[in-house]
């Protein structure tokens, strides 16, 4: 008899730990999404949807969305296609492409709150390195552009500060931190290529090394892929402490980067308002649980050659 | 010359010159790999190089192919240098160990690739575009595919993926991609190695049933001698960068230039034991003295005789004890222990005549003194030069 139990003995530790720490919060947030509780408090109203209809009506979350959704499609597409790019080109280098994917890599492992310091320096309206290096530029052929010229003729943006640039500056070092992570994944994708494959290619005709990475490099990163765009998806979803850093009151300027993870921050930690919080939790838990259907059903079934 | 050149062409014979490799080159840093190697291959000949591992045999297939680049010497294909030339431009087709297949690709267009790559422009070859606007070449390439496939029964086949396949299959389609496009020769690198025993087996005949069918120039790399015996019309012995002996197979079993050629060539491998030969002629070997053709020079011999030629004798002038047996069926392998030799002897025997000997029993043997392959203590054949001069 005890031999007909032994798998719950198996498969029970494992499945006792996945319960209490991973599901029964997610059922827990679920709940709290539906009442107006907060930390503290004796007791919560069960307020039905209404944190939800809150989320896709008021215009404060709508900001979220767009500043969210922003960040993500500059920051994936740049991030995967610069760390292909970056790799591609280490790949094809000898011992001096271990030096740059130290360099480039560096951005990662680097606290992106102490780089923040550093951004915030850099991007400063006045005494940053960027403006005035744009400044010297002044009187000189660059002036034909018609906004270089606007910034010489006044001042050149307050690249954090100004809501029409603050979501794309912050995208940009977005970018900056995160090609380095896929450049990595891609390294690893290509040295697993077989070279015969290579050479396979060459006797066929590709002569191009265009033709090559559309018959070889291309199809056989697939896989690579895949993981990659979902690993950046769910990353720039989950950007915060840039944010933190720069902003600390309230997601920018007329709160033009109030990205999701800032909102969560800001409504559930600072304000005490748990159930809204845990409401755009369950809609952040939503959005990446639709990206890995996506992958799964969609991209995976092509690229898994079995 | 020109007109010289379009005669032999016209004429099409074995004579002509396919692929001529002359005094090739090649280091890897600082390790030579092939040292002055030239080699002539002839129009629609099956050539097998063949040798251990490491002895450049792989790296002399890449540098006919261009894949890579000689440090010296010439690679010419039809009278054409083509050192210079890049592998595609030089129509010759490569069958891989792995065989190299596009895994992302069924059957069909992994056999249409090469067409693809050579016949359409790149727009052309858009996924979904290019179909459209060359239908007609798309379609021909289709029918050219498949005309392929039946050849090699793999129409079957078509639509599935690389991955979906046996080895043996692959292997088919690997071939399949090779011939699509009528290339001046095929070059393959250790195609067979991947299969298993009996499956390799089979394929050896199929690709010598090939080779005929299809009268083209295959090169073939191999670290089997039995592939090399059983395929090639001539075979090359490669050994660390230098061919050591170019012929056909029977030649070269029968009539090896050199003792490592001997002892590479042939399985189990040739028994060496070492012989005195004196100015009469004769050789003193194993503690009997037996007449040979080679040069009567006093000197040390090594005397090479393979198992099939040692024989069990009742009478016999040799003895040895039984020290292991290898039963393969057809044949039994005796492994005797001889005195004055210090690795054992292989005797080939038929079953009916061993099959009652038993191991440590002591068995009398002997062999036809014709059938010694004499070799000069430094490794090199002496062959029967001039007659002995005075006969015992």
């Amino acid at each position: 008899m005890g031999s007909q139990r032994a798998h719950l003995w198996f498969i029970g530790p494992a499945l006792i730990l996945m319960v209490i720490i991973l599901l029964i919060p997610i059922v827990i947030a679920m709940g709290l999404s539906l009442t107006d509780y907060s930390l503290g408090n004796q007791g919560a109203a069960f307020v039905g949807l209404e944190n939800y209809e809150r989320i896709f009506t008021r215009s404060t979350y709508e900001k979220m969305f767009v500043a969210t959704f922003r960040y993500v499609f500059v920051v994936v597409p740049l991030t995967v296609g610069l760390g292909l790019g970056a790799a591609l080109l280490i790949h094809s280098l000898g011992r001096i492409g271990d030096l740059y994917k130290t360099i480039y890599f560096l951005p990662v492992m680097a606290a992106l709150i102490a780089m923040a310091i550093v951004w915030e320096f850099a991007f400063h309206p006045t005494i940053g390195v960027i403006n005035s290096t744009l400044e010297r530029g002044c009187g000189s052929f660059l002036e034909a552009w018609h906004w270089y010229a606007k910034g010489c003729a006044r001042t050149f943006p307050l690249w954090l500060n100004d809501r029409e640039y603050a979501i794309w500056t912050v995208s940009f070092i977005g970018v900056w931190q995160g090609f380095g992570f896929n450049m990595v994944l891609y390294l690893a994708g290509l040295t697993s290529i077989p070279a015969q494959l290579y050479d396979a290619a060459e006797m066929d005709g590709a002569t191009r090394g265009w033709d090559r990475f559309r018959l070889v490099t291309w199809p056989l990163l697939g896989p690579t892929t895949v993981f990659v765009v979902t690993i950046s998806f769910i990353r720039s979803f989950q950007v915060f402490d840039m944010v933190e850093a720069f902003y600390p009151q309230g997601g920018g300027p007329s709160k033009s980067v109030y990205v999701m993870m800032f909102a969560i921050y800001e409504k559930g930690i600072q304000q005490n308002l748990m159930g809204i919080g845990a409401a755009i939790t369950v809609v952040f838990l939503g959005f990446v649980m639709v990206l890995t259907l996506i992958q799964r059903r969609l991209v995976e079934r092509r690229t898994h050659y079995v | 010359m020109p007109s010289n050149l379009i005669e032999t062409h016209l004429l099409g014979g074995g004579s002509v010159a396919n692929i001529a490799l002359r005094d090739i080159e090649k280091k890897f840093g600082e390790t030579p790999v092939l040292n002055r190697v030239s080699l002539t291959i002839r129009n629609g000949e099956f050539v097998t190089l063949v040798g251990p591992s490491g002895c450049g045999k792989s790296t002399l297939l890449r540098i006919m192919a261009g894949l890579e680049a000689a440090d010296r010497g010439q690679v010419l294909i039809d009278g054409r240098d083509v050192s210079d030339v890049r592998p595609a431009e030089r129509n010759l087709a490569m069958v891989f160990q792995s065989y190299a297949l596009y895994p992302h690709l069924s059957v069909a267009e992994n056999m249409m690739t090469p067409l693809r790559m050579r016949d359409l422009s790149s727009v052309e070859r858009l996924p979904i575009l290019g179909p459209l606007l060359s239908r007609k070449r798309h379609h021909a390439m289709r029918l050219q595919a498949d005309t392929i496939a039946d050849t090699l029964k793999i129409s079957q086949l078509m639509d599935r993926k690389p991955g979906q396949l046996s080895g043996g299959q692959r292997q088919r389609v690997a071939l399949g991609r090779a011939m699509v496009r009528n290339p001046v020769a095929f070059l393959m690198d250790e195609p067979l190695s991947n299969l298993d025993a009996a499956l390799r087996v089979h394929m050896r005949a199929e690709l010598s049933e090939l080779h005929r069918r299809l009268k083209t120039t295959f090169v073939y790399v191999t670290h089997d001698q039995a592939e090399a015996l059983t395929m090639s019309d001539r075979m090359a012995v490669m050994m660390h960068g230098d061919i050591l002996q170019v012929g056909a197979p029977d030649e070269i079993y029968a009539n090896p230039d050199t003792l490592e050629v001997a002892r590479f060539i042939g399985s189990p491998s040739i028994n060496v034991v070492p012989g005195e030969a004196d100015s009469s002629g004769k050789i003193d070997v194993m503690g009997v003295s037996v007449p040979a053709t080679t040069a009567g020079v006093r000197q040390a011999v090594m005397v090479g005789l393979r198992p099939e030629h040692l024989s069990l004798h009742a009478a016999g002038r040799l003895s040895g004890i039984v020290r292991h047996r290898e039963n393969l069926g057809a044949d039994i392998f005796l492994h005797l222990e001889v005195q004055g030799t210090q690795n054992p002897l292989v005797l080939r025997a038929a079953p009916n005549e061993a099959s009652r000997i038993g191991l440590g029993e002591a068995v009398a043997f002997d062999f036809d003194p014709t059938d010694m392959i004499v070799f000069a203590a430094d490794g090199t054949r002496l062959r029967a030069s001039t007659p002995a001069r005075e006969v015992a």
